[in-house]
């Protein structure tokens, strides 16, 4: 992501960084929430029944909260790319930004958890399933999101255009995942397995549910330390830079 | 010498203008058209869009068909087939609209000229000429080379017109956005576009697969896959509409 | 007025009124070209803002200001595949004014009548540039901006953008003009700003 290098060139602020006693607890709070999770998906679960590879199977709790966890990252990277058109801050592209890389991120994981079950499980690590193709669609959006960051060098230009690329690509997204979806069924994700009675067992729903919480707690605390790293290194750069302002001499001529 | 005096961070111009009349600007239509009108004549001068897509669509049908000449092609297969090369065909032409005017400097005339949106719509305009044109040179070559039989051309047809529209929507929006890039152009149309595409591409593909498979059950659903078809063409228009101003202005 | 990493100017109100030229100096790379762009709407500064009065209403929208101004630089160009009329009445039917306009003025700028319909590609930079100048104007608009109008031009280009210009301040236009020549800047200047990077 951006170098620190900005951030130690000894730079005074008038406000201290410090953590909160608060927020230190909570950062605590969701190290080990998370460990014992990484820890209860592997020792406590029982392993799944009705899978090919019980064992592995249980890489379900770990696959949905990273592929829900990525979706809210990519909603909240959109609705900051609209603020940012709205109101021209550069705070709100950085929070744009920083939101897709982390979802980009979230959406490897999610493929990668997804293609390993997929292998064990139907034979394939890809199987164009439609919730597979959108997911490759989304993987593909990030992708091509930062690629055209990086080929634009003004910073007003490159902002503005990514952040209109990144809505107008989400406005696609709905075309793969609701509108074919009619015309070709589901087969490989089925429904509602998550969230009625009848579908996964109820360890495995704590577990799963839990993941969630969690790695969005996560996604809010990288969200935080990047976006905070990034401005301060705006502020940086922008300190130094008005020290060679233009000097401009206006005269009046005679007639 | 003397300095004017300074106070606030303002700059004020001041004129009042007796004989010069406020310049209107002509309406939101004829701006549209007369770019479209402009671009044909241009391209029909120099023929390089035209000129390299139609030479893409020949070469890539024939030599598909010369190395499948042997082996017998699923008719799903040929349906993926002809959208890939429409794809492809339209990747390497429909950027123009906009680079070379980048390129050429016109394209800050035509900012200080004419409404956003129109000039959106304008090489939206000429870029559904250019994807139809594509269109009519490859759908004949094809079943020249890689005949189908039993083409419902009723389904077919308009899953042309659709696609097309979609196509040429979302590649145009794509272009403009590329064009103000510093390099690596054509491969960064291609990168940025394809997952925007994708929905519009499995679509076709489904609706020509049915309109090619003679059966009932299949020939339904590719009217199912032109009303997604149009909704995303309407989709993709709109939001480029709206989105257009911020990628062309700076 | 800031942009990019740089502040253009602080603190300053600078007041344009009809019939004024400002002639905009300064080495290259100081911001003569990019103030010039701010002015006209190209460029969105990252502070600071630019009002319009026209006397009977002010304009403080960017959309309708960029159609109020003429802008001529290099890096706004004409057609190479049209001819010098054809590139006029096109801007001529985008602007809603008549084609007949823009052939009157490229009789003003002295376009040789006989390259008139040749396309802009076959023209000389000179030929190419009073070309520009006369696209600038063809709407009459109330404010002009030009960015270097004489640099490629000779004796006889450089009369035809003086007449012009007093022509357009004469009816209460104003004119901001970006150049480093001494005799320009001597023959022209109402007022100056210079930018000292």
């Amino acid at each position: 992501m951006i170098s620190s290098r900005n951030a130690d060139a000894g730079f005074a602020s008038s406000r201290k960084i410090e953590s909160d006693p608060a927020s230190s607890f909570l950062k605590v709070l969701l190290l080990i929430a998370q460990s014992a999770l990484i820890v209860a998906g592997f020792l406590w679960l029982a392993p799944a029944d009705g899978f090919r590879n019980p064992d592995l199977a249980r890489i379900v709790v770990f696959h949905v909260p990273c592929s829900i966890v990525a979706s809210i990252a990519s909603t909240v990277a959109t609705v900051y790319a609209v603020i940012y058109l709205a109101k021209r801050r550069p705070s709100d592209d950085i929070k744009s930004r920083t939101a897709f890389a982390i979802g980009l991120l979230l959406w490897v994981l999610t493929t990668v958890t997804g293609a390993i079950f997929a292998k064990v499980q139907w034979g394939a690590y890809w199987n164009w399933d439609i919730k597979e193709k959108s997911i490759l669609m989304l993987l593909l959006i990030n992708i091509a999101y930062f690629a055209l960051r990086s080929a634009i060098d003004n910073p007003n230009k490159q902002a503005a255009i990514a952040a209109a690329y990144a809505i107008f690509a989400m406005a696609a997204v709905p075309a793969l995942t609701y509108l074919l979806p009619n015309s070709t069924p589901d087969t490989l994700h089925p429904k509602g397995v998550i969230t009625t009675k009848e579908g996964l067992d109820a360890h495995y729903k704590i577990v799963l549910w839990s993941g969630v919480l969690c790695l969005t707690g996560v996604f809010v605390w990288a969200m935080r330390i990047q976006v905070r790293l990034e401005e301060l290194a705006l502020r940086v750069q922008k300190s130094k830079s008005t020290s060679r302002g233009a000097k401009v001499v206006i005269t009046e001529l005679g007639p | 010498m003397t300095d004017v005096s300074i106070s606030t961070d303002e700059q004020k111009l001041d004129t009042t203008a007796a004989r010069l009349n406020e310049p209107k600007t002509a309406s939101w239509v004829t701006c549209a058209w007369e770019i479209f009108r402009k671009d044909i004549r241009v391209e029909l001068r120099t023929r390089y869009a035209l000129g390299s897509v139609a030479l893409f669509s020949v070469t890539t049908v024939v030599m598909m068909a010369a190395a499948l000449s042997g082996a017998p092609v699923k008719t799903e297969v040929k349906a993926a087939l002809i959208w890939v090369v429409l794809l492809f065909a339209a990747l390497s032409g429909l950027a123009r609209a906009f680079v070379r005017e980048e390129e050429a400097g016109t394209a800050q005339s035509l900012r200080l000229t004419a409404p956003a949106t129109a000039v959106y719509a304008g090489k939206l305009l000429f870029n559904l000429a250019l994807v139809f044109t594509v269109e009519a040179i490859t759908v004949p070559l094809f079943s020249v080379f890689m005949p189908i039989p039993g083409v419902r051309y009723d389904l077919f047809i308009p899953i042309l017109i659709a696609g097309g529209w979609g196509l040429a929507a979302a590649a145009t929006f794509v272009a403009a956005m590329i064009a103000q890039t510093t390099s690596g152009k054509s491969a960064l149309f291609a990168i940025v576009s394809f997952p925007v595409l994708m929905p519009l591409l499995m679509a076709a593909v489904q609706g020509t697969a049915g309109a090619f498979s003679q059966v009932a059950t299949f020939e339904a659903r590719a009217l199912a896959d032109i009303g997604q078809l149009s909704i995303y063409g309407v989709v993709m228009t709109t939001a480029s509409l709206l989105l257009f101003e911020y990628v062309w202005h700076d | 007025m800031a942009y990019g990493g740089t502040t253009l100017f602080a603190g300053v109100t600078v007041d344009i009124r009809a019939g004024q030229r400002v002639i905009v100096t300064g080495a290259n790379g100081t911001g003569k070209t990019t103030f010039l762009k701010i002015l006209a709407g190209l460029v969105r500064p990252a502070s600071g803002r630019v009002e319009v009065d026209l006397g009977n209403r002010k304009v403080d929208d960017v959309g309708e200001r960029r159609r109020l101004v003429g802008y001529a630089g290099p890096d706004v160009n004409v057609y190479d595949e049209l001819s010098a009329v054809e590139n006029l009445a096109f801007l001529a039917r985008l602007r809603g004014v008549p084609a007949d306009a823009g052939i009157d003025l490229l009789k003003k700028a002295g376009l040789k009548r006989s390259k008139q319909n040749h396309p802009v590609r076959t023209y000389s930079s000179g030929m190419r540039q009073r070309v520009r100048l006369a696209a600038s104007l063809l709407s009459a608009p109330p404010i002009v901006l030009w960015d270097e109008p004489t640099a490629m031009l000779d004796a006889e280009g450089r009369g035809f953008v003086d007449n012009m210009l007093k022509d357009h301040v004469e009816a209460g236009g104003v004119a901001v003009i970006a150049t480093n020549d001494p005799a320009e800047i001597d023959r022209w200047g109402d007022r100056r700003i210079h930018f000292d990077g």
